[in-house]
């Protein structure tokens, strides 16, 4: 027996490396990297969703002129039907406009929640820019929502958005702040109320305060449900 | 389909230790070990659009952790302008610290590393690989972009090799007696 064990491949010695007192990495250096990378990753994400609305922005500046100079060759033709036309067809009817003193003075739940996130991170930037990141929920605003959110993907935000439809926006009120160990990121734990029901409901949001002054949201959610 | 940000700290969160634990047997320094680590993650960030099945991740990240690791070795070997001198106070200190633990009978462990590090680094990654990260033989192909028989084949003689040189080693058969 013994002579035939030695023929085949016993590797059970090198297992005693395995228990090398120590293997694992200091925590301290997991969680350097950690951060190091998020915050790499944050920004050479931010960097090409910048570059990617100026190059949106571009498009509609040069949709713009071109529609105006259709415009301009149609009055000039004394066609003034086609001119009318050429308005209805301007995206001018979908840009949405936020005014942060007319939600908060409007909408209680906003102005408590602004106040306390103000409270607890010193950014009027940053408490402004989450109450308009709730209103681009509330009126489904894909393209307001991407400037506050880390989301950048339109078929992740839709079903997102739809989420929130059912959302009773005026019960919404902010239950925790919790700051992450790799500050500057905030999680903070919201309730609310679905529309037409009493039942309180939890959700919690990511808020990375870039630089100490603008932030991105993340907020975890399946959008494959 | 996940976005990025979030891809990335999972991978890490799911494979940092693999990658440290692969480093720290290949190296045997902790320094080194977390150079690799992070040298490995800046890579898999970088290049995270190349991964195009999920189901081979940790292939794919242990293979970019072996490739860093050897580079690194690689580099080490050219910058060293005094070799033998480093080896052998390293030699000695390990020696010393191995011999006492071998008096002592207490742990074996850094006797099979210090062979380890002797192994030539092919062979090397296919022991921590197989034996210590307990890879499949057709993960440890991938990984090395080589065929499975010669994985198996290569195996063989490096367990062959780590066995024999130990033999050689004063105080290895007291101790495989004393199992």
């Amino acid at each position: 027996m013994k002579n035939q064990n030695k023929n085949e491949l016993n590797y059970d010695f090198i297992k005693s490396l395995v228990e090398r007192p120590d293997l694992d990495p200091d925590m301290a250096f997991v969680n350097k990297l950690r951060k190091k990378i998020t915050k790499v990753n944050i920004n050479s994400s931010l960097l090409s969703r910048s570059l990617s609305k100026r190059l949106k922005i571009i498009g509609v500046v040069l949709m713009a002129i071109s529609t105006l100079y259709v415009l301009f060759l149609s009055f000039e033709n004394e066609n003034p039907s086609l001119g009318t036309e050429k308005v209805e067809d301007t995206p001018i009817s979908t840009i949405h406009h936020y005014d942060i003193d007319d939600l908060l003075s409007n909408h209680p739940s906003y102005n408590q929640m602004y106040k306390e996130i103000l409270k607890e991170t010193q950014s009027t930037k940053a408490a402004e820019m989450f109450v308009l990141y709730l209103e681009a929920l509330k009126q489904g605003d894909i393209e307001e929502f991407k400037k506050y959110s880390i989301m950048d993907q339109d078929f992740k935000i839709k079903p997102l958005i739809d989420d929130y439809k059912q959302v009773d926006f005026e019960t919404l009120a902010i239950e925790n702040m919790i700051w992450s160990q790799a500050e500057p990121s905030i999680e903070l734990q919201i309730s609310y109320q679905r529309k037409n029901t009493t039942a309180e409901e939890l959700r919690s949001l990511h808020v990375h305060i870039n630089d100490g002054v603008n932030m991105d949201v993340y907020e975890q959610f399946d959008w494959r449900k | 389909m996940r976005s990025e940000p979030s891809l990335i700290e999972e991978l890490y969160d799911e494979f940092h230790k693999d990658v440290y634990h692969f480093s720290l047997y290949f190296t045997n320094n902790k320094e080194e070990a977390e150079d690799i680590t992070q040298e490995t993650f800046i890579k898999v960030m970088k290049n995270l659009y190349q991964l195009k099945d999920m189901s081979k991740r940790k292939t794919w990240i242990l293979s970019i952790a072996r490739n860093t690791a050897v580079d690194l070795k690689r580099k080490q070997k050219l910058l060293n302008f005094f070799p033998q001198i480093l080896l052998r106070n390293q030699q000695h200190s390990f020696q010393e610290e191995s011999n006492d633990k071998r008096l002592m009978n207490k742990e074996n462990w850094s006797n099979i590393q210090e062979v380890l590090l002797h192994l030539k680094p092919h062979y090397r990654t296919i022991v921590i690989l197989r034996a210590l990260k307990e890879l499949s033989v057709k993960e440890t192909a991938e990984i090395l972009g080589c065929s499975e028989a010669k994985v198996s084949v290569d195996f063989h003689r490096a367990v062959n090799k780590l066995r024999k040189e130990l033999h050689v080693q004063e105080g290895w058969d007291y101790l495989e007696e004393s199992k």
